[in-house]
């Protein structure tokens, strides 16, 4: 088995580069296996729990997709391929967790894919530009 | 040969060496002294003296460890009590060892030690379980009308709700394969009436799976681990259940509870919320009336039993984690398992 501390294992993000007020922001995480083996990950939840980021350019938190959520606290034993990513979707309406429409302008977006204990695989941080219409 | 103590050692030596092997030498071509001549000869007969009586003394009953220790010049021998001294002297007195060149401690035994991911026969509650791909928590073992049984989460099961004879490997199916438990009972979960529509509804996250013949447990202990709130898995005792809160739903706020988990270990904190309707990340699943408890909690503590502390280590079993948020975790009362799981389900010693 390989811990989720190895190299192996790494979330990406995809995200388009901007999108038009009010439109729903398709955003996608996928847990990759770069190596040559397959590799084991102990991830949390029934369905895998994983979380998104929206941030305005100073770091404040404008939206958290597992804002306020009851997660079951069980653990998922997932083998994963190489070259054969696990796929998250979800999108975000562009409401900040109080449900308020979100103005234009620069935001940030990543993503945070919970497993064993208190350790998380993070992805990298990408821009999105809200535009007006 | 190795003591606790001898790692140290062999670590400030190591530094010494570096240390050494940093610094300019004065004078890199000078012969060793007499003096460390004379030292080393020596630890070159004890070394020779160690290679046999270091298997002689360990298979003797009570020894700890045996050790050359370079620093004292001397072999060191570690025994549990005063009582193993003399075998241990008899038998470097057959080697011809001289009684200069060792000394005997008393020490504590080095136990290999247990944590809640270890496999355990008897089972016990708190311990790792294994099912399907996932892996969750032992919540309590329980005597039944249905037979003597183990009640963990209801999600811990291949499907949350109907009982479809899922069976649990301990503490994993690649450790032992031998099937512990099936699923006996995980009730549906109903819509209409007070559920929320769109949802579907318990009032507990909670299952009960019937052991195997010939696979022991023990009922109303509770592993208990070093410490709470200290993230150790170690076992280091138990909690024993001698009485379960049958009747409560609507927990007092500030009421402390605890838990013991495969992922977390003990942790401990206040009761915040009572009586609360929750929906599951994720899914449809909306549970009603349960407890949040602000502690520490994570992906495989799914099942803790969560527990009052009486006296000492004598406890009142309140109910069963399930889930989590932020800071806090949820629980299912006891009393709400045992209306959905059955009246006869008894947990205390």
């Amino acid at each position: 088995m390989i811990c989720m501390s190895d190299p192996a294992a790494r979330v990406t993000l995809r995200v388009p580069r901007s999108a038009p007020l009010g439109s729903k922001v398709p955003i996608v995480v996928l847990i990759e296996n770069e190596s040559a083996a397959p590799v084991e990950l102990y991830l949390r939840g029934r369905e895998i729990a994983y979380d998104i980021r929206v941030t305005r350019a100073g770091g404040d938190v404008v939206w958290r997709r597992l804002e306020g959520q009851v997660v079951p606290a069980i653990l998922r034993l997932e083998t994963i391929a190489p070259g054969k990513p696990i796929e998250l979707r979800d999108s975000w309406d562009q409401r900040n967790n109080a449900g308020e429409t979100v103005a234009p302008g620069e935001y940030a977006v990543s993503a945070t894919v919970l497993s064993d204990g208190h350790s998380t695989l993070e992805s990298v941080t990408l821009p999105l530009r809200i535009d007006r219409r | 040969m190795i003591s606790r103590n001898t790692v140290p050692r062999f670590l400030l030596a190591a530094s010494a060496l570096a240390v050494l092997g940093c610094t300019d030498s004065p004078n890199p071509v000078q012969p060793p002294s007499t003096a460390s001549l004379a030292r080393g000869a020596g630890q070159d007969r004890l070394a020779a003296l160690f290679a046999e009586a270091s298997p002689a003394v360990m298979a003797l009953g009570g020894t700890v460890f045996a050790d050359h220790d370079e620093r004292a010049n001397k072999l060191v021998f570690g025994v549990e009590n005063a009582s193993a001294v003399q075998g241990v002297e008899r038998a470097l007195a057959a080697l011809g060892i001289a009684r200069a060149d060792y000394a005997v401690q008393i020490t504590e035994p080095i136990q290999q030690l247990a944590t809640l991911r270890d496999r355990y026969r008897p089972t016990q509650a708190g311990i790792q379980i294994h099912f399907g791909q996932y892996v969750c928590t032992m919540g309590f073992n329980v005597s039944h009308d249905g037979g003597r049984s183990f009640i963990t989460n209801s999600h811990c099961t291949n499907k949350q709700g109907g009982t479809e004879g899922t069976t649990y490997a301990q503490p994993t199916r690649t450790i032992d394969p031998t099937v512990i438990a099936t699923e006996a009972d995980d009730p549906v979960y109903f819509t209409g009436g007070v559920c929320p529509r769109g949802k579907k509804c318990r009032y507990s996250d909670a299952s009960r799976a019937l052991y195997s013949s010939g696979v022991e447990s023990v009922q109303g202990d509770i592993l208990k681990t070093t410490g709470a709130n200290n993230g150790s898995l170690e076992v280091a005792g138990v909690f024993t259940v001698t009485s379960q809160d049958n009747t409560t739903s609507n927990f007092t706020i500030g009421t402390v509870f605890n838990k013991v988990g495969r992922t977390t270990g003990w942790s401990q904190g206040p009761v915040s919320r009572t009586c609360v309707n929750t929906n599951v990340s994720g899914s449809r699943v909306h549970q009603i009336c349960q407890t949040f408890v602000d502690a520490d909690v994570a992906g495989g503590d799914s099942g803790s039993p969560v527990f009052k502390i009486t006296s000492g280590d004598n406890v009142e079993l309140v109910g069963i984690l399930w889930g989590g948020g932020t800071g806090y975790y949820v629980m299912s009362p006891l009393s709400q398992i045992r209306k959905e799981l059955g009246t006869s389900l008894t947990a205390t010693k």
